[in-house]
């Protein structure tokens, strides 16, 4: 009974009871989203390293991993893939090769890591065929000979992502209704090749006021985009004796990550191509790369295989990119500390509130007790009235948090400006927040107790006050 | 037709292909052919050269001596300044060796050493190595006809071939037709951007051959850098045998 | 006007406990609001400084084109009267010069491109610190042969030891955090362990012609200290650089990227290295704060002793523009937290004078019945909340002093990787508090604005008062 009297107490003051409610409401919304913004660049980070970097557990000679030299391959590679191939937690694995080169263009020249893959086989484990950029041309097939997938950053430090004014240009501007003046501006720059995006946009900054290049310097830039597709590149390696070896590869697409710093020096050859390059028919593999179905077995996975590992090293993701494990960790320690002080001052203002609510119904509680509930009832009755309000303020609060993160989780959150200083780190410039089950559970547990805690104090004020008070008319 | 009769008539002597001796018109690639030996076609060769390296704040000269059999074997000795003087770089196939005698050392030129400019100068050390040929990396076609300083060149486009081991997408080469001297190449990359010119002049006749002794090399992005090598003394066919390019005769050369 | 404020007082002390607990709202919002931001400005800036300080500095002394190019080319004069110039201005705290570039490193068969950094010895304690840096403990198959023969530790701790083969320690703090033994064990063991696995060092001394080595560079080129290194490439104006170098010491990088491929020298070797006499390529300048009056300060006073339009002083984030953009949307996340929170204290303060409004009807209600203005209640009603917020906001400061003091100069420790890490590059992994600044007073502005929204509520229902209605009760 005392509950249904609680209840109904909750919803006789409307505005009082709504000022708990919302503040709860929303402050909940915030957190969720707050977290979840959060939580959702981890992810995405945790996601694309072992998508498109890491895989789960990778596998290498021991001494490679010190000294990167061409003839230390895995060993045992035999008995190495028998293994994984009776593990029943893969989902996918590949061998690689790995070699340090230098590629060159006639601008420019940059050293670089050549992976030589199967590329039908890679799709079960790396995401990096779908990351092919607009316009850059397409992922390595088994057929096409001399091809080479290089990324964007690869290709600007190689000056082959250039840009060029070409008439269809300045057409296909003029049909997205860019404004004539413009256009002729552009004119003066047509059929200019640029070989990088700093010289285009000096040049675009001469012609074009700052208004102008506020509004459509992005539009022009990206369709002035021209990367160039098929051109060669040369690959110089070593072989066993240190003597260079060189040949001409052609790029045949440009993929782009969410981690510049991969990327960068991340190029891919068809490995059956790179082994004619050291000579030999033997490819060799310096990296195995395996996916899981489920990624907390990654340890269990690395157990198994150390044991018949021999002169190999096993390594999880967490040892591979640590640096993506300790995110992990840094973020549940914000959660508490963050999720701590909120919970803290919405207890101290729901006290507050509640404590002035007491004071308000002093008459009221006095008549209660006047007419024959006892103290404990009394005091259970406004702790509920408490629990109520913010359990009620955290429903809504969760139940409108999950919508709104649902619905930023499809389309995104875009953070322009900073977006290239989270790329150089690995961190998208779009983040999808999302918040696990586990979190909301998490949150609802703080929420009760807070209230329940809040309401302690109110209550027992509440008590102290009658009856010598409450039958005084104030 | 005078000029036709001399061509024939050097190629008489160089001993080259009976059917440039009965074609009409030499084809361009026996142009360019002619024009690449002109500086090694011969079995061997001895040099001294030097090459100074302009920038827009500085400028040096390095004197050198190079002993060369064939495509695959060269040895170079640095002579000037005093500080690098004694070094030697010993090209053997595609490797490429550097001696140092003020650290003792001997030491085998790794691929990323490759794309770094020689010594500090526009040529790279690919460049040195020389593992491309114009001759047989090329499609050649003779587009015109125009006159350098007053001598009239076959204009020739070489494009590269689709397999060859080099970045650049064409060159176009000015070659004199009565001595076959490159008076002047633009190196082009695949989309037709000039990346670099090389000029030759300062024609003399050296050891019995009419050769450019300047050759100037402007990289096109930066054209107040140039490199420019000048031929002090140049003799053909010496007697010298593959052990002279050897890792000990690194260290004895003078 | 008097009269009101008179009027005003007394309200509120005629009920206490009302005033308590409306005063106490705004006295925990700005308690919350002031601690909170202290710690967010404080953690950050640790970070930021550590960070700054270690890698770029507040600000550095280039040649102009040295930022785009960093060419040894790209180098400037190094000058002792400029030097002592700049150290004496205000606010600054350190001068360090620098000569750094690239070369190839070569032992052996092995060659290696690597980046060479040139110090002076002394000066550069005030900056990178490498000699605390040197690898004074290393787990090789040796010591650990030696270990077991000794026979001074049990087999499970021998084995705790023998997981971490091939690593290396520049401190004992690291080893022990490593090994993770149980305290008991650490007691027991861990100077023993020491002892077998510690191993000679050594530094450079001023004009040294030898170098240190990165930990993973010496194991890639096989050196130890006695070794030596033979460095070859491009000096000034192209001139060919080669040298024999000693290896005086072995250090150790936290980051494993420059672990690989660091070696460092003293200047005068650098320069003979590299022919380029008396040029150094950066002076790097650390300062007490990065605030941005300090920043532009001392780079326009830096800029002014600057002999000629070579040289160019260059700030931390034009160093690391994307260090800068990181930093921004950190911080930015920061204020969405404090705004966050300040949502929720303005509804603690609001929920509270809703409260008062309610609890207060009837008062009103009597004294406009009996004749008050209701220009004048307002006004007095306004005086009350001026009163209660200023209480409240003194307070909440006061109390938030002795907090603040406390973490600053016992800041919270931190714990497990993310303390590893910062401990590795010589950083105390503590979260502090920000001392006293702008900040502080801002959040009691901020505050008091809350407490000016929150007095609409009353006025307004005054002002819509029927005080038939209110009569009732």
């Amino acid at each position: 009974m005392i509950w249904s009297i609680a209840w109904k107490n909750v919803w006789r003051n409307k505005k009082r009871s709504l000022v708990v409610i919302v503040a709860v409401t929303l402050g909940i919304i915030s957190g969720v989203l707050l977290v979840g913004i959060m939580d959702g660049w981890v992810k995405q980070r945790l996601n694309d390293a072992i998508y498109n970097e890491v895989s789960h557990v990778q596998i290498h000679n021991n001494e490679y991993i010190k000294n990167e030299e061409t003839n230390l391959t895995v060993r045992n590679l035999d008995e190495i893939a028998r293994s994984i191939n009776s593990l029943e937690e893969i989902s996918g694995w590949v061998k690689r090769t790995k070699i340090i080169a230098m590629a060159n263009t006639p601008w420019a020249n940059t050293g670089v890591i050549i992976y030589g893959v199967d590329p039908e086989k890679e799709k079960q484990v790396t995401e990096i065929y779908m990351k092919i950029v607009p316009g850059g041309g397409e992922y390595l097939n088994n057929q096409s000979p001399g091809n080479i997938l290089i990324s964007d950053k690869t290709a600007e430090v190689l000056k082959l992502k250039q840009y060029i004014v070409t008439d269809s240009i300045i057409e296909g501007l003029r049909k997205e209704k860019v404004p004539v003046t413009v256009l002729t501006k552009l004119e003066v720059l047509k059929d200019m090749r640029f070989r990088s995006p700093k010289e285009f946009r000096e040049a675009l900054r001469k012609e074009f006021s700052r208004k102008e290049l506020d509004r459509f310097g992005l539009l022009i830039t990206d369709k002035a985009l021209d990367y160039r597709i098929r051109n060669k590149i040369q690959i110089t390696i070593s072989d066993k004796e240190g003597t260079p070896i060189q040949a001409i590869f052609r790029v045949c697409g440009i993929y782009k990550t969410t981690n510049t710093g991969f990327d960068q020096v991340s190029v891919f050859v068809n490995a059956g191509e790179l082994a004619n390059l050291y000579g030999g028919n033997e490819i060799l593999t310096h990296e195995i790369a395996i996916l899981l179905s489920n990624i907390d077995n990654a340890d269990l996975v690395k157990e198994k295989l150390s044991r018949i590992s021999g002169d190999n090293s096993v390594r999880t993701w967490k040892e591979l990119a640590p640096d993506v494990a300790m995110m992990n960790d840094f973020m549940i320690m914000y959660y508490f500390i963050f999720i701590g002080i909120i919970m803290l001052a919405l207890a101290f203002g729901i006290i507050n509130t509640m404590l002035m609510a007491i004071l308000e119904r002093t008459k009221e509680l006095g008549m209660l007790m006047a007419i024959g509930m006892n103290r404990r009832r009394i005091f259970n009755m406004i702790m509920l009235e408490t629990i109520f309000l913010t359990v009620v303020g955290a429903v809504a609060g969760i139940f409108l948090g999950w919508i709104i993160v649902e619905a930023l989780g499809k389309t995104g959150i875009h953070f322009a400006g900073w977006g290239e200083g989270f790329e150089a780190i690995g961190f998208a410039a779009r983040v999808y927040p999302v918040v696990t089950p586990d979190f909301f559970v998490f949150t609802t547990i703080m929420v009760i107790a807070t209230a329940i805690i809040s309401s302690i104090w109110p209550a027992r004020k509440a008590l102290k006050l009658i009856p010598v008070e409450a039958l005084r008319t104030e | 037709m005078k000029n036709r009769c001399l061509i024939i008539f050097i190629l008489l002597i160089q001993g080259a292909g009976m059917s440039a001796l009965f074609s009409q018109d030499l084809s361009a690639t026996d142009i360019v052919r002619k024009a690449d030996e002109k500086f090694n076609g011969e079995k061997s060769g001895y040099s001294v050269m030097a090459m100074t390296i302009i920038r827009p704040e500085w400028q040096r000269t390095i004197e050198f001596k190079s002993w060369t059999l064939g495509r695959d074997y060269a040895l170079a000795l640095i002579t000037a300044p005093a500080k690098e003087a004694g070094q030697t770089f010993l090209k053997r196939g595609s490797e490429m060796w550097s001696w140092n005698p003020s650290i003792n050392r001997l030491i085998k030129l790794p691929p990323s050493m490759m794309s770094q400019g020689w010594m500090g100068s526009d040529y790279t050390n690919d460049d040195i190595l020389r593992e491309s040929s114009v001759v047989t990396d090329y499609i050649h076609e003779i587009v015109g006809e125009e006159d350098i300083n007053d001598r009239e060149c076959y204009k020739i486009k070489m494009t590269a071939r689709e397999n060859a081991s080099i970045v650049w997408g064409k060159q176009i080469r000015w070659i004199d037709k009565k001595e076959f001297l490159v008076l002047r190449a633009e190196l082009y990359d695949e989309d037709g951007s000039l990346v670099r010119t090389e000029i030759g002049s300062d024609i003399k006749i050296m050891d019995g051959r009419t050769i450019t002794s300047k050759i100037e090399l402007v990289p096109e992005e930066e054209p107040e850098n140039k490199t420019l090598l000048e031929i002090r003394e140049i003799k053909f066919n010496i007697p010298v045998g593959e052990s002279y390019f050897s890792q000990q005769n690194m260290k004895r050369v003078r | 006007m008097k009269e009101e404020f008179k009027i005003a007082w007394r309200n509120l002390w005629r009920n206490r406990r009302r005033t308590i607990i409306t005063s106490a709202s705004v006295f925990f919002a700005v308690f919350f609001a002031v601690v909170m931001r202290s710690y967010q400005l404080g953690s950050y800036d640790h970070m930021i400084n550590n960070f700054i300080e270690s890698f770029t500095g507040y600000l550095q002394v280039q040649h102009i084109k040295y930022m785009d190019n960093p060419l040894i080319d790209n180098s400037f004069d190094y000058n002792n009267s400029i030097v002592s110039a700049i150290s004496g201005i205000d606010k600054v705290v350190s001068v360090t010069p620098h000569l750094e570039s690239f070369t190839l490193a070569s032992s052996g068969t092995q060659t290696k491109g690597v980046a060479v950094i040139a110090i002076d010895p002394v000066k550069e304690k005030n900056f990178s610190d490498p000699e605390s840096k040197l690898v004074k403990y290393r787990i090789t198959d040796e010591a650990i042969e030696r270990l077991k023969n000794a026979g001074v530790i049990p087999d499970e701790v021998l084995n705790k030891v023998k997981q971490n083969l091939g690593r290396s320690y520049s401190s004992s703090a690291r080893v022990e955090l490593e090994l993770a033994l149980t305290d008991k064990d650490k007691e027991l063991f861990i100077p023993e362990i020491l002892k077998y696995i510690e191993v000679s060092n050594g530094f450079l001394a001023n004009d040294d012609d030898g170098i240190l080595v990165s930990d993973r560079l010496a194991s890639y080129l096989k050196v130890t200290i006695g070794d030596s290194v033979i460095l070859m490439g491009q000096g000034y104006h192209g001139t060919s650089a080669t040298g024999i170098f000693p290896v005086r010491g072995i250090i150790k990088i936290p980051s494993p990227d420059i672990d690989n491929r660091l070696i460092i020298m003293t200047i005068p070797a650098a320069q003979k290295f590299y022919d380029a006499e008396g040029k150094i390529t950066s002076l790097v300048v650390n300062l007490t704060d990065k605030s941005n009056r300090t920043i532009k300060t001392a780079k326009a006073r830096i800029n002014s002793l600057l002999p000629d339009d070579n040289t160019i002083t260059k700030t931390w984030y034009e160093l690391n523009p994307i260090l800068y953009q990181q930093i921004q949307g950190d911080s930015q996340s920061g204020m969405a937290m404090l705004g966050l929170l300040y949502f929720i204290i303005f509804f603690g303060i609001f929920g509270t004078v809703l409260m008062m409004v309610s609890e207060r009807k009837r008062e009103f209600g009597v004294l406009v019945a009996i004749g008050m203005q209701k220009k004048k209640l307002k006004r007095i009603v306004t005086i009350e909340m001026i009163l209660l917020g200023a209480i409240g906001l003194v307070c909440g400061l006061l109390a938030s002093v002795p907090l603040i003091l406390y973490f600053y100069y016992y800041p919270v420790i931190l714990k497990g990787d993310l303390a590893s890490t910062m401990e590795d590059w010589g950083w105390d992994a503590v979260m502090p508090t920000a001392w006293f600044g702008p900040y502080f007073y801002w959040q009691a502005v901020i505050v008091a604005l809350m407490v000016v929204m929150a007095t609409i509520y009353p006025l307004r229902k005054i002002g819509k008062l029927k005080e038939i209605e209110a009569l009732k009760g």
